[in-house]
């Protein structure tokens, strides 16, 4: 909401400073957004009557003119605008003055001819962008009046960042009403006079929806005149409103909007045919609007129509084969009260606000309409003439507003002060609210413009927001202390982000959603949830892998020529389930490429990453029993590194080197290797418990076999280790050899067996009886044959 | 007599001439090894009267332990000699760098998510979270804005395609889920990510806010008024920090005020918080006659972006390591 500063403190007299005002609104709740001067400048410039015009002798297009400035001389000033006259009065820049282009005037000669200031036009004021030359000021002005005064430009505009239940001040007299009620100034309203006595017009009115439109006037005026003109300081406080003037019945009905919060609407009266429905549209019907726009009706349109169909789009826009222009002569005027149903969420649809819209959106009173239709009549009436003759009413108010219960102990209970109940009443009469004091409580009746005044808390708000939240203590709350559960095992996604960290990953976060073709590279296939509105279509998909965001991050910082890269996410991931529930799982996703360390002296650092790299680092993490990487087909990943990661069983996740085809893609150079986790998967942490530890001395056996070459040593590994052969404990693989002295389908394993019992110390016989064992098995299960 | 005492001298000088412990092992043999000069002496003992022998035998015992004292002596020097050299030769240059493993850090949101979240806790405060797909009940219905409400043009909503899922706009239906799965007294922040139609440069389509909830049977507007203003005074280091509140209006609050703080020579929106509305407690069955409480809100984008000194918000969603690696302290 903009509105000129001047205009309010026509309608209420304050004594508060421009900063002043604008902060007694903020603190009020109405958000003061800024305060801009109508004009800076422009001082040292007054009306000028041109009392003399002749040629210049050395120039064709200038001419030398005598102005009459109020000064006991006249001035003389050298012009160039062709519109100069005798006996015009302009706008005359004196010596000194500075344009709002940033020219001083001095005193100069042109051309040889002595010029003592400057004939200005409308643009070199800035008052306007008109450019055909000298601006001319009304005849009645008188010669010498400061510039700032004939043109009201001591005047700031304000803009309130209204919130969207205040629709009450989405007009000057709504905005003087609460600077009643934060400084006890009066509001002068403007004067109507309705008591024109008139009768039913020809037009009759019949409301269809009752619930969507509880009041329609109509007003006709016959014989205005097309040709009047809108007065200069209506056209001002318009424009500081921001609204273009386009013709005196439509700037009008504008002026008393702003003025009075009543949107209304001036039909053609000619151009009506028959009588006025309120009903809802129906498929199939169309409407021009006012702004060219063809609007296809549908049946949750509230529409305003005549015996021929639709005139209007009920309490947002006019139609153009209705309108009012420069042959109209009778006008029929429409003031109603349409509900903020009717019209809430239509911007949505239609693509565009209008103020009327925004007003109904909000709520606007039914109380005042009838009101704004008379002060709009006088207005035209006095302004383009012509004689108010019907006023037809349907529907009327409803008085629903009920009075609320307001126990002023409540205050101090919500709040943590107490306001004194003659204070309390005092700001509600202040608000225009009827008080009555009952024996336990006040009853209080909210005046019919507040619509979001309904509960005990909404007039408690009333209290504080005019007494001044600034005026509350601050206390800390009091409360019952109590001890809050803390699990010593802190839950996953801090454990695992904190351990990524210190093996060197950095954090990144990336939008949840992503383009279509990301999700296709990186995502699970036909899983992913597509938004209605994407702000773009890069951001149309809500991921269901964290992992082509990952590859979009690496690409960025490799184009930087950052060498090395070691990056994770944890976020929500989304995805449709078969039975098209939506799920969302918290994952968490890293990605390295580069060397395997930073350049560094004395260490070989220059070795890339490589898978072995990033599953060490998972197992360091997730330090689980059960945990198992097996081979598996991903359609993002190297069909030869990857390996679905498993916890006794259940698949968690994935860590492998990225298919060489995205890497070549999605520009990520050499090798990629990638991991994700789910971690709504992982099992709950258990709290460390003491086992007694062996006293006896462990026994170490080297084991040497070789396998076939495709042999996943892993699996020998986790066999021989959950076996349960008496005594070992432990068995570890040390190293894996193909080359020379193994035969060539074969691969060298080596294995240290650690051997241990908790009683006593084995004897040799027991250690060499359990390595049979384990090389029996060996040989059972993968065709092991022992190296000497 | 004479003899004895040359022999010490010899044994001193041969000791003396030699610089290893092997060396000194072979001389100590030409001294005191079995075929060595004392041993000598020692045959010659026997052959001695026997009325000399205690005298005779007293010396050469003398003579035994000056020599081998002689020897200790000499294999501490070539030892302390030998330890001299060998630190001389392992000196390094310290001032060379450590080996390791890069430096990973957080991201910048998340230490401040961490930050936020470990001083409530230090009020009580638990941590809650919730779905970032939510159903229009969660997100606008329950929390006093039913459909077409005008404040729902506040927030610009993301909608799932097909269907009346949308993405959250705030972290407000956390407050909900939770109040119907408790009882008061309630104390719990909710921190997480949150998305609304808009994009420019001081607005992202995603970004992260942090929320807190007080319900009780008596806390009061002053008391969201001193909450707030502690934690921003605690959250920022600084005591003296000015917070204002203004009245505001947001459905599920009431009263409402809008967060300012001083920043610079003015005032800086830093947030929105009320008492928690009638209607929104009633909504999860809490009884308004017993019960009340605040809510509250906050940017942690917003909170990083002053902690840090970040001008532009979208720096935090660039990724760009060279921004990211800045925080790692």
């Amino acid at each position: 909401m903009k509105f000129s500063e001047n205009w309010l403190r026509s309608v209420c007299d304050t004594t508060l400073s421009t900063s002043e005002l604008s902060d007694a609104l903020t603190m009020a709740g109405l958000e003061v957004e800024s305060v801009e001067s109508v004009a800076k400048g422009l001082d040292r410039i007054v009306v000028g009557c041109v009392a003399d015009v002749r040629p210049h002798p050395n120039a064709d297009r200038l001419r030398i003119c005598d102005v009459d400035v109020g000064l006991p001389e006249t001035l003389q000033i050298v012009c160039g605008a062709p519109n100069v006259s005798k006996g015009m009065k302009v706008p005359t820049a004196l010596v000194k003055a500075c344009l709002p282009g940033g020219l001083v005037i001095k005193s100069s000669k042109l051309r040889g001819e002595r010029s003592e200031g400057m004939l200005c036009s409308a643009s070199e004021l800035a008052l306007a962008e008109d450019h055909a030359g000298l601006m001319e000021i009304d005849p009645e002005v008188p010669v010498g009046s400061d510039i700032r005064e004939v043109f009201d430009l001591n005047d700031n505009v304000f803009t309130l960042k209204l919130t969207a239940n205040r629709g009450d001040c989405l007009s000057i007299v709504g905005i003087a009403r609460e600077l009643q009620a934060i400084t006890g100034v009066s509001v002068q309203h403007p004067v109507v006079n309705d008591d024109e006595v008139t009768h039913p017009g020809p037009i009759t009115i019949n409301i269809d929806d009752d619930n969507a439109c509880e009041l329609y006037m109509g007003l006709s005026i016959s014989g205005v005149n097309p040709g009047a003109k809108t007065p200069e300081h209506i056209l001002r406080k318009l424009e500081r409103s921001g609204i273009r003037g386009i013709s005196p019945i439509v700037d009008l009905t504008n002026y008393v909007m702003l003025e009075l919060g009543q949107p209304m609407h001036a039909f053609d009266q000619d151009k009506i045919q028959g009588d006025v429905s309120v009903r809802m549209g129906k498929k199939g019907e169309a409407l021009e609007l006012l702004n060219g726009q063809v609007l296809e009706v549908s049946n949750d349109m509230l529409m305003i129509c005549d015996d021929s169909g639709p005139v209007a789009l009920a309490g947002i826009m006019g139609g153009q084969p209705t309108a009012v222009n420069d042959q109209t002569s009778n006008i029929f005027l429409e003031a109603a009260v349409f509900s903020t149903q009717s019209v809430a969420g239509k911007w949505r649809s239609l693509g565009f606000s209008t103020d009327a819209l925004h007003r109904f959106e909000r709520g606007v009173d039914p109380a005042g309409t009838k009101r704004a239709l008379w002060r709009l009549a006088n207005l035209i009436t006095e302004i383009c003439g012509g004689n108010v003759e019907t006023l037809t009413e349907s529907g009327g108010i409803r008085t629903d507003k009920r009075a609320v219960r307001f126990r002023p102990d409540r205050v101090r209970r919500l709040i943590g002060m107490s306001v004194s109940e003659d204070r309390i009443k005092q700001i509600f009469e202040r608000l225009e609210m009827t008080v009555v004091r009952e024996a336990d409580a006040l009853i209080v009746k909210p005046p019919s413009y507040r619509f979001d005044l309904v509960l005990e808390e909404d007039l408690i708000e009333e209290v504080v927001r005019i007494e001044g939240f600034d005026k509350l203590p601050g206390t800390l709350p009091n409360s019952t202390l109590s001890m809050m559960p803390v699990a010593e095992n802190p839950d996953w996604n801090n454990q695992f982000k904190k351990s990524l960290v210190e093996q060197g990953y950095q954090e990144v976060i990336t939008y949840s959603f992503v383009d279509h073709s990301l999700e296709d590279d990186f995502g699970i296939p036909n899983k992913s949830i597509g938004l209605a509105n994407p702000i773009a279509e890069q951001y149309s998909v809500m991921r269901t892998s964290l992992l082509g965001s990952l590859a979009l991050v690496t690409r960025r910082n490799m184009s930087h020529r950052a060498n090395r890269i070691k990056i994770f996410e944890s976020s929500l991931c989304f995805e449709r389930s078969n039975t098209g529930e939506i799920r969302q799982h918290r994952k968490i996703a890293g990605m390295v490429s580069g060397s395997a360390l930073p350049e560094q002296w004395g260490t070989s650092f220059d070795r890339d990453v490589d898978f072995f790299d990033v599953k060490g680092e998972l197992e360091n993490i997730l330090k689980l029993r059960g945990l198992c990487f097996e081979s598996v087909a991903h359609r993002s990943f190297h069909p030869g590194k990857v390996a679905d990661v498993s916890i006794g069983g259940t698949s968690v996740g994935i860590v492998g080197g990225l298919h060489p085809e995205l890497s070549e893609k999605y520009d990520l150079g050499s090798d990629v290797l990638a991991f994700e986790v789910n971690l709504d998967l992982l099992p709950e942490l258990n709290v460390s418990s003491y086992e007694p530890y062996a006293k006896f001395p462990a026994v170490r056996r080297d084991v040497a076999f070789e396998v076939a070459l495709d042999t996943e040593v892993g699996g020998i590994v986790n066999f021989i280790a959950s076996e349960g052969i008496n005594h070992v404990t432990e068995v570890n693989l040390f190293d894996v050899y193909s080359g020379k002295g193994v035969a060539d389908s074969n691969k060298s394993v080596a294995l240290a067996i650690i051997l241990q019992n908790k009683e006593k110390t084995l004897t040799d016989e027991e250690v060499e009886k359990s390595v049979a064992q384990v090389l029996q098995l060996l040989k059972q299960r993968f065709n092991a044959t022992l190296r000497k | 007599m004479q003899e004895l005492e040359k022999i010490v001298k010899e044994a001193e000088q041969a000791f003396k001439a030699v610089t290893t412990l092997p060396e000194l092992d072979q001389i100590k043999a030409q001294f005191l090894g079995k075929q060595g000069v004392l041993a000598e002496l020692r045959k010659g003992l026997a052959k001695v009267a026997p009325d000399e022998r205690p005298v005779l035998g007293a010396k050469f015992n003398n003579l035994k332990s000056d020599l081998e004292a002689l020897l200790e002596s000499r294999k501490d020097a070539i030892k302390a000699d030998g330890l001299k050299k060998r630190l001389e030769s392992e000196k390094i240059d310290v001032t060379l760098p450590g080996r390791r493993q890069s430096l990973g850090g957080l991201h910048p949101v998340t230490r401040t998510w961490d930050r936020v979240t470990d001083l409530f806790s230090t009020m009580g405060f638990s941590v809650s979270s919730g779905p970032e797909i939510e159903d229009d009940y969660y997100n606008f219905t329950s929390l006093n804005q039913p459909e077409d409400h005008p404040a729902r043009s506040m927030h610009d909503t993301f909608y799932v395609e097909g269907e009346k899922h949308l993405l959250r706009t705030h972290t407000s239906p956390i407050q909900i889920r939770y109040m119907e799965n408790h009882e008061p007294p309630i104390r719990i922040v909710a921190p997480g990510r949150v998305y609304r139609v808009d994009s420019d440069a001081t607005h992202s389509p995603m970004f992260h806010q942090i929320e807190g909830l007080w319900i009780d049977d008596r806390a009061t507007f002053s008391d969201l008024k001193g909450t707030v203003r502690e934690f921003l005074r605690r959250f920022f280091e600084q005591d003296d920090l000015e917070v204002r509140f203004r009245p505001s209006y947001f459905p599920f609050t009431e009263p409402s005020a809008e967060i300012d703080m001083t920043f610079k020579d003015g005032w800086l929106e830093i947030g929105g918080c009320g008492m928690v509305h009638p209607k929104v407690l009633q909504n999860v069955n809490i009884d308004t006659e017993q019960y009340q409480g605040f809510a509250f809100g906050m940017g942690l984008d917003r909170l990083a972006m002053l902690r840090y000194g970040v001008t532009d918000l979208r720096l935090f969603f660039e990724n760009d390591l060279r921004f990211l690696s800045q925080f790692h302290g």
